[in-house]
């Protein structure tokens, strides 16, 4: 019956990074544009110096991204990433200062992150409250916990007593390959592709993907909803973790206040590069894209001399533009 | 006497690589009730669109009472009293029925809505039509089939000439159908002319003069009802003759498969008793509500029951929970695929393996490769229509939409397969397919419980009747002795019939 298997070049599998890739190619061609029109109108833009600069806030948009693409793709949302974000990054800081070994203090803050996951999933899944409540209630819980840890000052790296620890740690966010790569974006990139595996090539992912498009067949389909739900609110406070450290690392200080309204950015993000925010689409390639995009947009207009606020008008544009012509291509294909 | 009302003529529409239509021709006379049909994705849709002022035709001319006309929006077609009952109905749940048959056009007192005259007209239009429901109902907490006769009223209210009903009884239990063709009725008499479009062959033997046939956006003919046979007609719809609409079959009936006793959950089920054979196929009959789709969803595990003792090869197990179920080799294709069965976005792929995941994966990774040879394999087995494995379900059409489903469940290598509604909204050919797989399936020893609104479809495919009433077993049947008559007589809640022990 099946000896005309389809046959797939290899290739085909391993760029198949699950479903919507489709969408990811149109915001691929706007992210190119977008590059063009800025290297034309602003020859510094291409230099080396300001692509790093780019890279750097890429870094921050699109790991907090990966966290909200998982709980969006699985059809819940996380408002809390901003907030977990600063306190892993006073966590880390604090246990720093105290003199623990830093991978302990990595490990721990790491570990934190993944803990927040689970509070926001337990909120969710087992006080049953909508998502877009649930970690808008946490959201306030874990900045108000980062300001008491702290009194609502910055705790600063250099009073970390061992100088040794200080530089190794401010390697992370700060530091460079001999080429100038940061290493944040390496850790973004390899962070990056693990996910893309993990939502594209694993059994969890499908059944996130199932999950975010239909709840209740995915139910019906023996998938453990409540659990992978879950996983999805611990990759987002994992990254969220992530992103706390390294930003910490770069500016050497952690701040009670730090991404504050970031997991929005990071939430438009990703759906300007073309996940749903409805559930059951989207990949991380999406979110690599629309994290690009943003940070692109950013820089360009301010080396273009535009103020951050009509920058913010431009960024709002630009998202609800790239949902309604969505809106548009979905109506037309039925 | 034949005064003809609307006419179509040379209709061709295109989509971006599809011929929609093409050439189709359609008349409907006044006071007619002309039925439409073919297969899904034949094209009826699309022409009742086109109709309707959805779409524009590319080619064609439509005529109204003999004037060529120009349909170009949906308030167009209003104008001219052409109007259509959608499946899904248009109206708004929280408002009165009165404000639902006049939104928009509600009497008025200067700036203020004139409710009183508004509910009088109202109440005029219903008894005309027959229809016996308060005009100051929220429509929200009236009954489908009650929906739909308001909707219906609304399109006379605004003096509708012309009106499509676009499978109208999908919905709806035998009682409600006999009201809707009630008010059918009364329209012919008033002239209206009706064009009824239904999968459902009974219904339009009672209900239609005329049929036309339309198969892959072709005309294939028109007839008047009483020149044709039920081989005849079927054989148009699909291109091909069908001996039967059951496909004959002997089956082996083996040892008790799934059994389970004193099933209860609140106050929808109470079941004793409850069995199926290897090979069988036990249908399950009864009124929507009636608790057939609770009592598969607490075999099922899907809904935890407050007691239930069940054993599979007569051997007690615990089957609380969905993934029990899976794991004792039991699937269930849901009354709604769309609801509860499939993940629309995802590919045919995605929604194939999706109860399958653990069979496909490796320490939490999935093969791929297996993935995509599980799919098209089931593709191929079921003879699903699909461009690619990679199609998105939604796009496909109803009966290939259900073959995923089934496909869902069969790579799982199910023993007991519950399948509720497995034809509801597909067409002839596909449900042709949908019961040779049943057929299949029982040769390999699968036991199938059956839950089905169309009795035919019962009596045709099943062994052994259960007819549900109130959450309980009211009678079992052998389904080859049995009659519609007395599968509706116990549905009803009668029971004359002495209950068979086992």
């Amino acid at each position: 019956m099946s000896e005309t298997t389809e046959k797939k070049p290899k290739l085909a599998y391993i760029l198949r990074f699950g479903p919507s890739t489709r969408k990811a190619i149109f915001s691929g061609i706007a992210l190119i544009l977008l590059f063009i029109v800025f290297s034309v109108m602003k020859p510094t833009f291409i230099s080396s110096g300001n692509l790093i600069n780019v890279a750097q806030q890429v870094v921050t948009y699109a790991i907090l991204g990966y966290g909200l693409t998982f709980c969006l793709v699985c059809g819940g949302t996380d408002l809390s990433a901003g907030a977990s974000m600063a306190l892993s990054g006073i966590l880390v800081t604090t246990l720093l200062i105290k003199g623990f070994p830093i991978w302990v203090c990595i490990l721990l803050a790491l570990a934190f992150g993944i803990m927040m996951g689970i509070i926001n999933g337990f909120t969710i899944e087992v006080l049953g409250v909508v998502p877009f409540i649930a970690t808008l209630g946490t959201q306030w819980v874990f900045r108000g916990l980062a300001n008491v840890l702290v009194e609502g000052k910055p705790i600063y790296t250099n009073t970390i007593p061992n100088k040794g620890i200080q530089e190794a740690f401010y390697m992370i966010g700060g530091g460079r390959l001999p080429n100038g790569v940061p290493y944040s974006v390496i850790i973004t990139v390899v962070y990056g592709i693990i996910l893309a595996f993990l939502l594209a090539k694993t059994r969890i992912g499908r059944q996130i993907y199932a999950c975010g498009s239909n709840l209740e067949a995915a139910k019906l389909s023996g998938i453990n909803a409540v659990g992978t739900r879950m996983f999805a609110y611990c990759v987002s406070g994992f990254s969220a973790a992530i992103a706390g450290i390294i930003v910490t690392s770069r500016i050497s200080s952690a701040q009670p206040m730090a991404g504050q309204g970031l997991e929005l950015e990071a939430i438009a993000a990703a759906v300007i590069g073309g996940v749903s925010n409805s559930g059951g689409q989207g990949a991380i390639v999406n979110t690599i894209i629309g994290a690009l995009i943003m940070g692109v947009l950013r820089n360009g207009l301010n080396l273009l001399g535009v103020s951050s606020f009509w920058q913010q008008i431009v960024v709002g544009i630009i998202l609800v533009g790239v949902i309604a012509l969505d809106v548009r291509r979905n109506k037309k294909a039925k | 006497m034949a005064e003809e009302l609307f006419r179509m003529e040379g209709i061709t529409k295109t989509f971006p690589g599809v011929k929609a239509l093409d050439n189709v021709s359609f008349s409907v006379n006044k006071g007619e009730v002309h039925g439409l049909v073919g297969e899904n994705g034949a094209g009826k849709s699309t022409l009742m669109k086109v109709m309707s002022g959805v779409y524009q035709a590319d080619e064609g001319k439509i005529f109204i009472e003999g004037q060529e006309v120009k349909i170009n929006s949906i308030s167009k077609a209003h104008e001219l009293g052409v109007a259509i009952i959608f499946q899904e109905l248009n109206l708004l749940p929280h408002m009165t029925v009165a404000d639902n048959i006049f939104v928009g056009r509600q009497p008025k007192v200067g700036p203020f809505i004139n409710d009183k005259k508004m509910h009088t007209d109202a109440k005029k239009i219903l008894d005309d039509l027959g229809i016996k429901i308060s005009t100051h109902a929220t429509l929200g907490t009236l009954s489908v089939a009650q929906q739909q006769m308001v909707e219906i009223a609304k399109a006379i209210s605004m003096n509708s000439k012309i009106l499509v009903l676009d499978e109208p009884s999908a919905a709806l239990t035998d009682k409600e159908i006999a009201q809707l063709f009630d008010i059918i009725r009364t329209l012919q008499k008033k002239g209206v002319g009706m064009v009824y479009i239904s999968h459902r062959m009974e219904e339009l033997a009672e209900i239609c003069e005329r049929v036309t046939v339309i198969r892959d956006g072709q005309y294939i003919g028109t007839r008047n009802y009483k020149d044709i046979t039920m081989d005849e007609l079927v054989n148009m719809i699909v291109g091909r003759s069908l001996e039967d609409k059951y496909p004959k079959h002997k089956r082996k009936i083996g040892e008790i498969v799934l059994e389970a006793k004193n099933i209860k959950r609140g106050d929808k089920v109470n079941v004793d008793h409850i069995y199926v054979r290897a090979g069988e196929i036990l249908g399950i009959a009864g009124l929507m509500g009636s608790g057939r789709t609770e009592i598969a969803r607490c075999l099922f595990g899907a809904d935890k029951a407050d007691h239930k003792e069940m054993f599979i090869d007569g051997k007690p197990v615990t089957i609380n929970s969905v993934g029990q179920a899976i794991a004792h080799r039991i699937g269930y294709a849901t009354e709604d695929r769309k609801y509860d069965g499939l993940a629309l976005d995802l590919d045919v792929n995605y929604n194939t393996n999706m109860a399958h995941l653990k069979q496909l994966s490796r320490f939490g990774i999935i093969d791929d490769k297996k993935a995509t040879e599980n799919a098209d394999k089931y593709k191929k087995l079921l003879r699903t229509k699909t461009p690619s494995l990679k199609q998105i379900v939604r796009n496909l059409s109803g009966g290939n939409q259900q073959k995923i489903v089934l496909s869902k469940w069969l790579c799982n290598d199910v023993r007991i397969l519950i399948v509720d509604e497995p034809t509801r909204g597909i067409d002839v050919g596909a449900k042709f397919e949908v019961y040779e797989l049943f057929n299949r399936l029982s040769d390999q020893g699968v036991a199938i419980i059956m839950i089905s609104s169309e009795l035919p479809e019962i009596l045709g495919m099943s062994d052994r009747v259960l007819v549900v009433h109130e959450g309980t077993i009211n009678g079992e049947l052998d389904a080859k002795k049995t009659t519609q008559e007395e599968i509706l007589f116990l549905a009803a809640g009668y029971n004359k019939l002495e209950k068979k022990a086992q």
